[in-house]
């Protein structure tokens, strides 16, 4: 029997992601994709193969996972979530060896909202339109295009192998709640009064969201666009801030519609699209404007410490301040990993 | 290449594009601001020319009804650099005066009219000023243009159709309404690929898919392609969309000149 991974029990949006779909706009198909791409790279490293294989994106909340016909390589990325490995803690950010007989547990989200369960040679759940990514509006991807649920078996690739109990630091963005953004296409829609107070206030990140958008609570009144628009349909961005007839702000995010006609009053700069998915509901936050030099350097700067993610791997029991507690390590994991480390 | 006088006679027109930066990472290039053939023609021309540039950092461009988006990498294009890319190409002709696409189809789709398929039919027709009988018709015969593909994937909104169908959308957004839906309000007709809640009245239904992951390319139609539809009773529908499940094609193709 080939590898697989079993959900013995599923959080309420669970689903399988990989880079997405890029290049199909046209067609009215979104990218899609892992809402938080920078926890992507981080299992890809923490695991050692590419970014682009499909893991799962667990938001708010996990659930319990066994390893079938062998054991699996996993790492956990993006929010931290509570987890445990047969009843003992797991750190967050980490790399563990799943035996076929252990329990992984994951729970809710301490912090973040989106955290991600990799495994080694990444799942191996058909490619649909060029990408494993579940697309639930149009029920392609994934399994059966759905989210996942108790009893299901997802297929996992080939794993080349490599050590595990491995620990990265965990991500700035994670906890960041500051947006930077550049004004939007239709900004001048909105009167220089408005403009200045949605910089000027701080939002609500509230619990009516999904992969399409997320709602924003504004500390006062709703936004109100100064002229009308004509109703004729544009395409949109990842990352524009619309402003619907309720005046209450939603944030566009990995899986929106490619086209939309109501104003766009401001668009988060590409290096802060993992910050703002990983925004918890019920978290305050603002949004500060720069200009497209300081959005270019942001994004220079993300790129960079993608690239050099693996030289901030670290073996878990070298680091003890980031256990939170030592007994429940998979210590052979780490020991072995660690004298790697050394001699590599 | 035509006049000014003749382009900025076009309701709606901008007299130059208007090139937009959308974020860090994409521009929009607008021709216009209504749904308009010859502003819609303008964007589907200058998607076809931003492809064949094959711009270095360009990942994807899509028309949309007035526009043209275009994604890059800007660590691989400076946008500064991008912009006047697209300006020298936006300065080649006056786009508002581009024809149609060169290769383009005429689809016969088989759509069921009023009934359980198209539950506001009459209503509709009462809103037009005719009977239910003459507004199914009417409908199907009126040669839509495929304005754009957006909303969802597959999602067509096809139009123009006569004056007389300048109807309201409802007041209240309405539960989902099933795949293949026709939807129409403003003198505009939307074929839903997927269920999908809205906020626009249902003449009918087609049995076609127009998204289709088993398909390559997943959306056959295209925009700046003309519909036509064929009118089938209930019988009729069900024993297509028994076929079209099947993956026989169930629409009929033609090249237009």
């Amino acid at each position: 029997m080939s590898a697989a991974l079993e959900v013995v029990a599923a959080g309420p949006s669970l689903t399988v992601q990989d880079a997405g779909r890029p290049g199909l706009q046209r067609y009215g198909i979104t990218q899609g994709g892992a809402m938080d791409a920078v926890a992507m790279a981080e299992g890809a490293v923490l695991l050692g193969q590419e970014p682009t294989l499909a893991a799962i994106e667990m938001a708010g909340f996990g659930g319990k996972f066994r390893a079938c016909g062998g054991p699996l390589r996993i790492a956990l990325t993006g929010a931290a979530m509570r987890a445990r490995l047969d009843g003992q803690d797991q750190p967050w950010n980490t790399s563990l060896t799943l035996e076929p007989d252990a329990l992984l547990e994951i729970g809710a989200a301490d912090d973040g909202a989106y955290g991600y369960l990799h495994v080694g040679g990444g799942f191996a759940t058909p490619e649909q339109i060029g990408s494993r990514s579940t697309h639930l509006r149009s029920a392609i991807g994934g399994l059966e295009g759905r989210a996942l649920r108790e009893g299901d078996q997802l297929p996992v690739g080939e794993d080349r192998g490599g050590r595990t109990g491995m620990v990265l630091p965990r991500g700035k963005r994670i906890g960041q709640r500051e947006i930077r953004v550049l004004w939007g296409v239709q900004a001048d829609a909105f009167s220089q009064d408005e403009r200045e107070r949605f910089l000027a206030i701080d939002f609500d990140m509230t619990t009516r969201r999904d992969r399409q958008g997320a709602r924003l609570k504004p500390q006062g009144e709703p936004f109100h666009a100064e002229s009308a628009l004509t109703g004729v349909s544009d395409a949109v961005v990842l990352g524009d801030i619309q402003v619907p007839g309720d005046g209450l702000p939603v944030a566009l995010l990995a899986d929106r519609q490619p086209t939309g006609g109501y104003p766009r009053i401001a668009t988060v700069i590409s290096a802060d699209l993992a910050a703002l998915v990983q925004i918890p509901g019920h978290a305050r936050f603002g949004f500060r404007l720069v200009e497209e030099e300081e959005a270019l350097a942001a994004l220079r700067a993300q790129r960079r410490e993608i690239a050099e993610l693996s030289r901030q791997m670290r073996a878990l029991v070298r680091d003890p301040r980031d256990m939170g507690n030592l007994l429940a390590f998979n210590l052979v994991d780490g020991v072995i990993s660690a004298r790697e480390e050394e001699t590599s | 290449m035509a006049s000014q006088s003749d382009t900025q006679s076009i309701e709606g027109a901008y007299a130059e594009p208007v090139l937009r930066a959308a974020g860090d990472s994409a521009l929009l290039i607008a021709f216009g601001d209504r749904l308009d053939p010859a502003i819609n023609n303008a964007a589907i021309a200058f998607d076809a020319r931003l492809r064949a540039a094959d711009i270095t950092g360009v990942s994807e461009t899509a028309p949309t009804i007035r526009s043209v988006l275009v994604r890059f990498d800007p660590l691989e294009i400076a946008p500064e650099r991008l912009r006047g890319a697209v300006a020298e190409l936006l300065a080649e002709r006056d786009w508002l005066a581009a024809p149609p696409p060169a290769r383009r189809s005429l689809w016969r789709i088989p759509a069921c009219y009023g009934g359980e398929h198209g539950p506001d039919l009459d209503e509709i027709a009462d809103l037009v000023g005719c009977s239910p009988a003459q507004a199914a018709e009417r409908h199907a015969e009126a040669r839509q243009r495929v304005f754009m593909l957006g909303f969802a994937p597959g999602v067509a909104y096809l139009g123009l159709l006569p004056e007389a169908w300048n109807i309201p959308r409802l007041k209240e957004i309405r539960p989902e309404m099933p795949a293949g839906s026709l939807l129409v309000a403003v003198r505009q007709t939307v074929l839903f690929a997927a269920a999908m809640p809205t906020g626009w009245r249902a003449i009918a239904c087609t049995p076609f898919r127009s998204f289709d992951p088993r398909r390559e390319p997943p959306v056959p139609i295209a925009p700046g392609d003309e519909i036509g539809f064929v009118p089938v009773d209930a019988t009729e529908f069900a024993h297509l969309r028994e076929r079209a499940e099947n993956g026989e094609s169930i629409v009929d193709q033609e090249e237009l000149a």
